[in-house]
């Protein structure tokens, strides 16, 4: 067939026959329905039979909102990143060519595995008080009267207090429920995970849709959504999540909707004012002139060029987003069985608080069981960093005019 | 067209005359010269663009920009029309209107025997395949982030040949004769130089076997070299595929080279169209004069320019009345008992449109100037002293005076009233000159304005 | 070659020329190669002298006008060599502080792009008074003044008015206009205007060509930066023609169009005669870096134009002021060869006649 030569002049291209066998059918298009179909399969299973797909994991709705998030980030994203190989590795190179970026990326991935796979591994872990405070390897701490420790128990110089020392039980420690930290920041990275997948997967499309037809379509259109954005960025997001919180179940859910939902403002604009800014570019009328829809000039030809605004500032969002919701769930306004980041920082600060009843004697201070809000802390501020530099990591990957 | 005659006193006149444009116009396309002998393949009637100036939330119209007022042209088989005028004569928008890139507010676009606003569909479809765009800047043509290959395969895959292995053996193979090599189909628009990219615009262009190319200023932004390798591609791929190219520019010696007709087109009208060389070698339209003047000559003894008599291109939003040249127009026709010369009308004239735009040279500005006599005013206008006509002559005395007390819009009234031309008050008809059609009083057989003979360049 | 460094000279008021240039070379590097942008360039300017240079992009025109006040950015470019002359003073080398007092006040650029050198938050007149203001003229009202008075000399009309809007309120045009004010506010002796009306309307360019030839009867020098040779015929005193970083002719004006003799510029001549078809593969090669530069693209290059510089400039016999690289005008060459070939060449104003 590739030696036939009329295949490959253009003048003998027969378009009547091409015409004719048009289809809609995309790979992309067809992953995504082919993937919502199973997933609806899948939820409707769930909800009839009640069973566990994966050992003890409950999944919730806002697990299942998030798959479907993945099945649109997978077939929009991934289909092309698998079709275009050769682009996909020379932007790996291009990330891999700067350590700082490659390791935040890095962490990112690790994040996101730990995140979305942790939790079913994991399965549910039960809660036993008499394992509180066990440090973590390396370090000890002093055991109240019925405490158990996992590792060895030694006595300290006083021959008094005895010391219970870290162990591969508990590699990272415990926290006052006896719960292991580790469990604890694999639960926190899951809710991360949430946020971001959450809030790629449906805030930001919807900011990059009504920019992308805010500034193609312009005119009363452009008017309508514009003078909507500004009311809305009005709008204080943790006014309605309060109400929210007061009227409803307060749950990760409600916290993403309100604050997903009223805070794509910001984005909707840049996409706006670049858009603006390209629309009469000649790439775009040619594209125009050649009868593409308006949908595809945005993904093609629009979005790809506004990477070195959006991408940081979709980042900047995301890393946002994360630090709020750690931020509400240090103030305790999450649901109590979500392990965020946020509420385990401030259970390790305020100990006699959350402890209640305390194990610990004399009741310790949260310098010398550091590790309950330290490690979170730590994962929080990684995370925080990683996305700012994987925005700008990205940025400059997908730039085909930055040299090497 | 007759609102903007609303305030002149001949507007029920001006009313008629417009309507008979409209049906002489369409009368007289019909036996225009067309190259080929078999139907034109695009054939403009009437066309049409108007922005509405809306105001406030509610969008309400307060005005309209009539950016493309009703211009007729054919387009034959394989022929390369140019359509040249200022920015802002609306060459541009009327070339987006005939690929459908603005729908047009009248007017009807024929391609190969189809209007093109009534398509949907597949024949919309095909339509979009057989009339392509070359645009301007060749640094703006390309999606920067993605490679000349898939640039140039885009028309291939929107029109739905999903063959992959089959698009790149294309691409390569226009690449390679547009003056490339296949290799560089992986390569990104900002490894190219501008001439470069304008033949992968080209190339793009053909890819889809078109009809029509419609190719704006395809070579304005390239060195003259570059500009001249660039055109004979085009002209070799026209005469080769029987392209049809609709060429719009703003410099004649660039038309001159490459099309066999011109139209020239100014604030949203044709004002003149023809052969090349006919309109070259005697342009009528004293407005295609002051754009042929405006080219610099390669003579480096011959450095003169005729310059119209205001400079400033009126608002399209508000064209002039009459002739929309009027204000510009160093042909302006004078009014039949006015006993003045030639250069005694034109010196006159171009004082009263000069006080009409307002445009007041600074050295008789009132307002800066403190005291400015009637002296002064006389001298930067170069106005004669002495005029034959006594009536005349103190009736622009009064007008010079009423400038030098800075009453600029009496003056105005005074000139206006004074110096009255059939030019602002009649819409021209058109009328034929050496068998083409032209927008011009002096060329209307029922006028007794006659035409100025052309005397080349300004001599 | 030192002979030839005044050979542009027409003006015989001062016999030190306002502007001299000698062997300049400036080099651009990026990361992956080094090249010459401008390769050994010398010529002058007179006082009131228009002088244009011709060339097409790439061919180092620009760099060499913006290596004149160092504001060619540095890196990537590298001012290696050359000695440049200002008003009996030498400039090469001078330091950042010294070239700023010279740029805007004795030596004033005009770009291609008037957006360039307008800022868009400000009025036209705060700009022009600034300019002024920087080169420690007056300030005040009779700097507003002078500014009005400038606009009105580069043909701003309601100047007084216009004085207080700002760039966006202006057409192209006129924004060039306002920004060739802006170059005059400091009373420039030389005015360096790079491609200042290539982007504009040929009615446009008409009046901006008028403006500038104005500028020159003030005593105003001028060094004009241009690809279109019709600019060039309808504004210059002396041409002087570059190639691949080199000078490969010039001359005065009329001598130069009417015998134009390096093949190159004999073949920018004929791109306004006809569609010329070259190879694109030679039009895009890499230039030579020894020899003649054009070698890859002339229909008379033999062995001699291998090897060694650019050729020497050798004067033409019909004008003593008119000199060519090019190994054929050599003494013991046969310029006729290359000259026999020269057509004539008219462009649009003129088929009629
Ligand atoms: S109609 Fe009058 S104003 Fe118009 S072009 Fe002819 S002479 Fe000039
Ligand atoms: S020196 Fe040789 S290559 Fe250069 S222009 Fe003369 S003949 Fe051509």
């Amino acid at each position: 067939m590739s030696t036939d030569p009329s295949r490959h002049r253009f003048e003998d291209v027969d378009w009547n026959e091409i015409e004719r066998t048009r289809s809609l059918v995309t790979s992309q298009r067809l992953i995504f329905v082919v993937g919502l179909v199973v997933l609806f399969a899948m939820y409707t299973y769930d909800s009839y039979t009640g069973l566990y797909f994966l050992g003890t994991w409950e999944v919730e709705t806002l697990d299942w909102l998030v798959f479907a998030g993945l099945v649109f980030i997978g077939s929009f994203v991934g289909v092309p990143l698998v079709r275009h190989g050769a682009r996909t590795k020379q932007i790996v190179r291009r990330i891999v060519s700067r350590p700082a970026h490659a390791i935040a990326m890095g962490f990112l991935s690790l994040l996101a595995f730990s995140g979305i796979v942790g939790p079913a591994i994991y399965g549910d872990v039960r809660i036993s008080f008499g394992n509180q405070y066990n440090p973590p390897i390396g370090s000890t701490s002093k055991m109240g009267w019925a405490n158990q420790c996992a590792g060895e128990v030694t006595t300290a110089a006083d021959g008094f207090t005895r010391l219970c020392h870290g162990s591969m039980a508990n590699p990272l420690g415990t926290n006052h429920r006896g719960q292991p930290m580790g469990y604890l920041l694999i639960e926190g990275a899951s809710v991360a995970m949430d946020v971001v997948l959450f809030t790629l997967a449906f805030v930001v499309p919807l900011a990059a849709i009504v920019g992308i037809v805010a500034g193609f379509r312009g005119g009363r259109i452009d008017d309508l959504l514009m003078s909507y954005v500004d009311v809305q960025l009005c709008i204080p997001a943790i006014l309605v999540f309060i109400m929210g919180y007061m009227y409803w179940n307060v749950s990760l859910l409600l916290l993403l909707v309100t604050f997903g939902l009223l805070s794509w403002g910001g984005i909707a604009r840049i996409v706006r004012s670049e858009t603006l800014q390209r629309r009469e570019d000649g790439y775009v009328l040619v594209a125009r002139s050649l009868g593409a829809s308006a949908p595809y000039i945005g993904r093609r030809h629009i979005i790809p060029n506004i990477t070195n605004t959006l991408v940081p500032a979709v980042f900047h969002l995301l890393a946002l987003f994360v630090l709020v919701e750690a931020g509400i769930a240090f103030l305790g306004f999450h649901h109590i069985e979500t392990y965020s980041w946020g509420s385990t920082i401030q259970e390790g600060l305020t100990l006699s608080v959350s402890t209640g009843q305390s194990y610990v004697d004399p009741p310790a201070t949260s310098s010398k069981l550091w590790w309950v809000s330290t490690l979170p802390a730590i994962a929080l501020t990684i995370t925080l960093v990683s996305l700012k530099l994987s925005g700008d990591a990205l940025r400059d990957a997908l730039d085909p005019r930055q040299t090497n | 067209m007759t609102e903007t005659n609303a305030g002149s006193p001949h507007a029920a006149t001006s009313e008629a005359e417009s309507d008979a444009v409209d049906h002489s116009s369409s009368a007289n396309i019909e036996g225009s010269p067309v190259v080929a002998d078999s139907d034109p393949l695009l054939e403009v009637r009437g066309l049409e663009k108007h922005y509405p100036i809306t105001r406030g939330f509610l969008r309400r119209e307060v005005g309209r920009v009539r950016a493309v007022d009703g211009i007729d042209f054919d387009i034959g088989r394989g022929e390369a029309l140019g359509l040249v005028g200022e920015s802002g004569s609306g060459k541009t928008t009327a070339a987006h209107s005939i690929l459908r890139l603005e729908e047009p507010t009248a007017g009807e676009i024929v391609f190969d025997g189809e209007s093109v606003t009534d398509l949907s569909g597949p024949n919309l479809r095909s339509f979009r395949r057989r009339a392509q765009l070359v645009v301007q800047d060749p640094n703006e043509a390309f999606n920067p982030r993605l490679t000349v290959g898939s640039a140039v395969a885009e028309p291939l895959s929107l029109h739905g040949m999903s063959d992959e292995s089959r698009r790149r053996a294309i691409v390569e193979d226009v690449l390679e004769r547009v003056g490339l090599s296949g290799d560089d189909a992986d390569r990104y628009p900002h490894e190219f130089s501008g001439g470069e990219k304008q033949r992968i615009s080209i190339a793009r262009a053909l890819v889809c076997n078109p009809d029509l190319i419609v190719a704006d200023e395809p070579t304005s932004a390239l060195d003259a070299r570059v500009q001249s390798d660039v055109l004979a591609l085009l002209a070799d791929i026209r005469r080769e595929h029987d392209i049809s190219i609709l060429f719009i520019s703003h410099d004649l010696d660039v038309v001159r080279l490459f099309c066999d007709r011109v139209a020239v087109m100014y604030l949203g009208e044709i004002v003149e169209q023809g052969p090349i060389e006919d309109v070259l070698e005697s342009p009528a339209h004293p407005y295609t004069r002051v754009l042929m003047n405006s080219v610099p000559s390669l003579d480096p003894s011959d450095r003169t320019f005729e310059s119209p008599l205001t400079d400033t291109i009126p608002d399209p939003g508000d064209p002039p009345s009459g002739c929309r040249f009027h204000t510009r127009c160093p042909e302006l026709i004078p009014p039949a008992d006015l006993a003045v010369s030639d250069e005694e009308w034109q010196t006159l004239a171009a004082f009263r449109f000069t006080i009409e735009t307002g445009e007041l040279p600074s050295a008789v500005d009132p307002t800066t100037v403190g005291d400015v006599d009637a002296a002064t005013v006389r001298e930067e206008f170069d106005l004669p002293t002495e005029l034959a006509d006594q009536e005349l002559n103190r009736r622009i005395g009064s007008a010079v005076e009423a400038v030098a007390s800075g009453d600029v819009e009496t003056a105005g009234q005074e000139l206006a009233s004074v110096l009255p031309t059939v030019c602002e008050q009649v819409v021209p008809t058109q009328s034929t000159h050496r068998g083409r059609p032209v927008n011009c009083h002096r060329y209307d057989p029922d006028r007794e304005a006659e035409p100025v003979a052309w005397r080349g360049a300004g001599l | 070659m030192s002979s030839n460094a005044n050979s542009t000279t027409t003006s015989t008021r001062s016999n030190e020329p306002l502007l001299s240039v000698d062997g300049l070379r400036t080099f651009i590097e990026t990361e992956r190669e080094q090249f010459p942008a401008v390769d050994g360039v010398s010529f002058s300017v007179d006082r009131g002298e228009t002088v244009c240079i011709v060339g097409e992009s790439g061919s180092g025109k620009s760099v060499t006008c913006e290596s004149l006040t160092g504001i060619v950015p540095q890196p990537p470019a590298r001012i290696t060599d050359g000695q440049i002359t200002f008003d009996g003073k030498r400039i090469d080398g001078a330091s950042e502080r010294e070239l700023r007092s010279i740029r805007g006040d004795r030596i004033a650029h005009v770009f291609q792009n008037p957006q360039q050198a307008l800022d868009p938050v400000y009025t036209v007149g705060d700009q022009i008074v600034e300019a002024m203001t920087i080169h420690g003229q007056r300030s005040g009202t009779s700097a507003r003044e002078r500014a009005i008075s400038l606009l009105r000399k580069v043909g701003i009309p309601r100047a007084d008015d216009r004085i207080d809007e700002y760039p966006h309120e202006f057409s192209g045009g006129m924004r060039q206009r306002v920004a060739i004010a802006i170059a005059l506010a400091a009373d420039p002796d030389l005015l360096v205007a790079d491609e200042p009306t290539t982007a504009v309307d040929v009615t446009v360019q008409a009046k901006l060509i008028e403006l500038l030839r104005d500028l020159t009867d003030d005593d105003t020098a001028i060094l004009l930066i241009t690809h279109d040779l019709r600019v060039v015929a309808s504004l210059a005193d002396s041409v002087v023609v570059m190639y691949g970083g080199t000078i490969v002719e010039r001359g005065p004006v009329d001598t130069v169009f009417s015998t134009p003799a390096h093949p190159y510029t004999q073949a920018l001549f004929d791109s306004y005669d006809g569609l010329s078809r070259r190879n694109d593969r030679s039009a895009r090669g890499e230039l030579p870096s020894d020899g003649c530069r054009f070698r890859a693209e002339c229909p008379y290059a033999e062995p001699a134009c291998e090897g060694g510089d650019q050729p020497d400039f050798y004067t033409l016999d019909s004008d003593a002021d008119h000199s060519v690289s090019c190994v054929h005008f050599s003494p013991d060459g046969d310029p006729e060869r290359v000259l026999d070939a020269s057509t004539e060449v008219h462009s649009v104003s003129e088929v009629s006649r």
